[in-house]
Parts: C-alpha cells; structure tokens; sequence
C-alpha cells in the first residue's frame, strides 16, 4: 500500500474532504476528556488503520443510553472516552484478521426516552431496546448501558442483514461498568458476526466452561483465528473495500 | 490456623468470588449465582452490606444480582431495601437493588420499594415502580395511588402499568392502562410475512419450561396444566397461563373464569436458545367487556404492543390479537381459536419487518 494517503481514503472511504481531524473524522473519536485527549492509550498506527478502513470492514453505531449532551443523563464523561478506547481496542483485535471498522456512528438515547433501559434486567429487555431503536445507517448498532444483571452483553448469532428485522435482536447491547468493555464489545459483535464461544479463554469469543450458554472473559480474551476471521467477514455487515 | 485479616480490613474474596465480582472479567452467570456457596453467600452479604470493608475493586450490581439469584428471602430483601435506601451508594447501584427485589415477594421488599419511590434519582424510582408492579399487593396499590404523576413519560407508563398490573392481580377493575384497538392489518406480499404457530404443550414440558423461566413471574401463579408454545419467525416464547383461570376446568377452551373478573392472564416468556433460558417479555392483561374480554399484551415497561379480544361462541375460546400501530412494532393480526386438539388459526398475518424504529437523537459534543 504504498500510495496509501489519508486524503485520499477519508474521501474514498468517508466522503470527507480536507480540512478534517484525525482523531474526530478518520477515527471518529469526538470526544475529550479534561486534558483534551480522546483517552485512547495503546499505541495506534494511522497507516494501519487506513489499510484496515481500505479493506473489509464493518460500521458501527453507537448508542449512548440515558446520555445528554451537556452529560446531565446517567452517561459520565469517563465512560463515553471509555467507549472510545474500547472501540479502539476493537479496531487491534478485529485488526489481527483484517477486518476493519470505518466510521462511527454516534446515537443517544436521552433521558426522556430511556424509560428502564439504563438497565438491563434479562434479555427480553435488550430485545426490546433493539427493537424500539434502530441506527439510521448501515452500521452494527452498539448499545452502552449502565448495567445488565446476569451477563456482560447480549446479542445474537449471527445478528440479521436487515436491523428492522422482527424476531431476532438487531445488535448488541453491553455494560459500561465491565472492566474489560474493548474485549466484551468485540465479542459481543463477534456474536453478532457470527462467532459463537470458544474453547480457550485466550480467544476474544471466551469459553463456556460450566455450559451455561454465557462466555467467560477476561484481560487475556484477545486472539481471533484465521477461521474466525473468515466467518466475520463473510457476514453480510460487513462493507465492501472502498 | 487463625485468621490474619486485620479487623478493618476488607476481606480477600476466595478465588470464586473474585472472578464473579471482577470488572476485569465476566464469570457471572445465573448459574454460577445458583451455586454460591453458604460462605460465599455471607462473604457477599458482608460486601453488600459492609461499606467500610468492601474491597474497592469489586461489582457491587454484580454482587446485588447474584445474592438475588441465590437466596430470594426476605432477610436477602431487608438488605437490599436498606441498600436501595442509602443515598452513600450509587444511584446505578440503587436501582439495581430495586431491581432484584422483584424477584422477592416479601412485605419486606414491598416496604423498601416504597421508600425508593421518594429518592430524587429517577432511574431508582422507575425500577422500583416497576418492581412494585411484578410483586405489589394491595397496600402497594393504594400507595401507588396516592403517588402524584411521574417526573417523565416512562416514569408516568410504568406507574400506570405497576397500578394495572396489581389490579389484575387481584381481579379490580382498572383504568390505569387505557385499552387501545389493534389494527385490522391486511395480508401483503408473502415476502414481508414470516412464520407462525401457537400450540399447546403437555404438563411435563411446561414443568421443564418453568425451569428455564428466570426472572419474575409477576406474581401469577402458572398453570402446570395449561401452557403453549409460540414461534414467530426465529423467535421463540412460551406461554404461561394462570393458574387460577384453568383450575378446576377440564379444558382450558371451555373456561369461563376469564370472563368473570380482570386477571394477568399469562406470560410470553421469550426462549434464549443458547443459555437455554427464558425470561417474561410480555405481560397479558384481560379485562371482561359486554360477553367477551379485552386482551392486551403489555410489555414489561409498560408499552402496550398487541390488543385484541377473547369469545366464547358455540363453547370454544376465540382470540383475536392485532398491533397497536406503535412504533417499532412489526404489524401483526391473528385470530383463531383453542379447540380440544389444540390450536386453530384462522387467520396469521405477521409481518416480519419492524416499522418506524426511532433513529435515537444526534450526540453533539460539548465545547
């Protein structure tokens, strides 16, 4: 890729033109803490993420539950740079199978719609909220809420082509409170891509140990196989090179 | 050996625990809440209840919902009625306890519930309004009564449908939760229509559904003889029908009892086929009108979704159930009737795409 330029993928692969922000547009990362930094910690390659945006990728939409934008809803200001270095730990991991994720699609979910959705109670309820809400673009839709009872995330495998769809859940929904809220993203879309559970607890899609259909997680769930990767590109979420 | 711990300090979690509680990793599981230990469980109380020697590093929402799970008693509800209360925990934290004391039917969990109804915190005050819905009695109904509007639409819905919920309940009538009429929708193209079927299902295989059924159960005591099995599409739910209405009649098609008074008819538990488990998604609601009786089919925050109408003609039950036209609702019209064979449809018209999902509102960044 040696022509690779950032001009030049943002307008074939975003539409956007210069002048525009790394960080905001090419990554979409649109907020900032006290200091000014979107909190993204690991080390991040451009020109990897350019190569990544080129190929196979997926959209993601992000639903902020109970968020105000003046952060007078539940939503903090902690959690949503914690999305953000989330979705980023989710850009290396899917990274490691070259599947990319392109744009960013920032929802709320303000208080005056939220009713009971900070949180989830069973999955029914995240069923519901899927329902009633749907991202207005080809992206997966992500919702964060505050807490869910009895499991990190839900979503479903694989996740439907059409998001209107009537009798599946429509994306995922996951817990601000995990520590681990990159690892629990990218398995929960890895769900949704059409990954099921692993047989190590080294793999993004965690292990099943007890059998009781909910992975375990934790800080060393980070490899995909070249299997995997096959799978979750083949899903019809999945955008075409630009 | 004795125990080294100082006696202020905050106890080291036995290494089970420490996975369940760590944010750092997902163990928790109703199952694994199901096989806490006794010490463990006391280990949990302490973290719960303890402040000063809570490690720092634990879940408290996942310490609340796995005592819940594991020990639903009422001392378990005096506990978290008093967590709930404590303006010193976090708000998320609070709401959680009140939401797990649904699953504790206790006048211990009622009380703590009604004390949440006073906090300023919005979401504390909906799960508890809702949890008060699934468990409430009478004295619960005539607190809700005295409690003035809610503060929002949602809060305003779920007190309309805890209020409703407890009247069925009891068999009052009620006017808490308007009956609106279905959309007699028409069928369309065979593309935009996806699968359906209701049948019965037997005595043994309701017993093992209600093993799979997390959750509350509303308050309604499930049939062991009457139950049914719903597919939609790729989704899956079983019905579970009261008790009351099909005790002591040989046949649920000839019974009479859901035309006398309004009850929580029955409970659409939703199937999740990989934690083989299910929970309640809908809640239905019949009310007796003229020689039938109005159904509607509620969902657990109050949203009605589907209405429709039970008969009686020639000694068979009829039902029809049709959408509401609300947003986010696949159309849907059925109509049939129960028969000593099971389950005759007449009429299936569902669609298979979900109408008019709200696209959520734009994020705008402060600066």
């Amino acid at each position: 890729m040696a022509d690779l330029s950032v001009r030049q993928v943002a307008s074939s692969c975003l539409g956007i033109n210069p002048p525009f922000s790394v960080n905001t547009h090419l990554y979409g990362y649109i907020f900032r803490d006290q200091n000014g930094s979107v909190g993204i910690s690991q080390p991040r390659s451009v020109k990897r993420q350019l190569e990544l945006m080129k190929g196979r990728a997926i959209n993601i939409c992000i639903f902020l539950v109970g968020h105000e934008n003046d952060f007078s809803g539940v939503v903090t200001l902690a959690q949503v740079i914690a999305v953000q270095q989330a979705l980023q730990t989710v850009r290396d991991l899917y990274g490691q199978v070259n599947l990319g994720v392109r744009t960013l699609f920032w929802r709320r979910i303000g208080m005056d719609d939220v009713g009971d959705y900070t949180i989830i109670t069973d999955r029914p309820e995240a069923v519901d909220l899927t329902d009633d809400f749907s991202g207005p673009n080809d992206g997966i839709d992500v919702f964060y809420v505050q807490s869910i009872l009895n499991a990190g995330g839900w979503s479903t495998t694989p996740g439907p082509c059409d998001k209107d769809e009537k009798d599946e859940m429509t994306g995922a929904v996951i817990e601000l409170s995990s520590g681990i809220l990159g690892i629990l993203t990218a398995h929960e879309v890895g769900h949704y891509l059409g990954l099921q559970h692993w047989t190590t607890i080294t793999n993004v899609m965690g292990v099943d140990s007890n059998g009781d259909g909910i992975g375990e997680l934790n800080s060393t769930s980070t490899n995909l196989t070249s299997s995997q990767g096959t799978t979750m590109r083949g899903h019809c979420a999945v955008r075409s090179p630009c | 050996m004795t125990d080294q711990t100082p006696p202020d300090a905050a106890p080291r979690l036995p290494p089970k625990l420490r996975k369940v509680l760590d944010p750092g990793q997902r163990m928790l599981s109703h199952q694994v809440a199901l096989k806490l230990s006794a010490r463990e469980l006391t280990t949990l109380k302490e973290i719960v209840t303890d402040r000063a020697r809570r490690p720092g590093d634990v879940d408290l929402s996942r310490a609340i919902s796995a005592l819940t799970v594991r020990d639903p008693s009422p001392e378990m509800a005096g506990i978290l009625s008093r967590f709930a209360a404590d303006e010193r925990e976090s708000p998320i934290d609070r709401a959680v306890a009140a939401a797990s004391l649904r699953l504790i039917a206790t006048d211990e969990a009622r009380n703590g519930l009604l004390t949440c109804l006073r906090s300023a915190e919005p979401i504390l005050r909906i799960e508890a309004i809702k949890s008060l819905g699934a468990i409430g009695d009478e004295t619960t109904l005539e607190a809700l009564n005295e409690v003035g509007p809610g503060e929002s639409t949602a809060e305003q819905r779920m007190l309309a449908f805890a209020r409703a919920l407890i009247a069925h309940r009891l068999g009052r009538e009620s006017d808490d939760l308007p009956f609106r009429r279905g959309v007699a929708r028409r069928a369309g193209p065979e593309d935009e229509l996806i699968s359906l079927s209701l049948r019965p299902i037997r005595p043994p295989t309701i017993s093992a559904e209600r093993g799979r059924l997390h959750g509350s159960d509303f308050g309604m005591p499930l049939s062991e003889r009457v139950g049914f099995r719903l597919d939609v599409g790729r989704a899956r739910w079983t019905v579970f029908v009261n008790a009351d209405i099909t005790e002591g009649t040989g046949v649920f098609a000839r019974s009479s009892r859901i035309f006398e008074r309004p009850w929580i008819t029955a409970l659409l538990a939703r199937r999740h086929a990989r934690t083989d488990s299910s929970a309640v998604q809908y809640v239905v609601l019949s009310d007796p009108h003229d020689d039938a009786a109005r159904i509607m089919v509620v969902r657990t925050d109050g949203e009605l979704v589907y209405s429709g109408e039970l008969n009686r003609p020639r000694g068979l039950l009829s039902f029809v159930v049709r959408d509401v036209a609300r947003r986010g609702t696949a159309p849907t019209n059925i109509k049939g009737h129960l028969t000593s064979r099971g389950v005759e449809l007449e009429l299936s018209i569902p669609f298979g795409r979900r109408k008019d999902p709200s696209p959520g509102q734009t994020v705008a960044v402060p600066r």
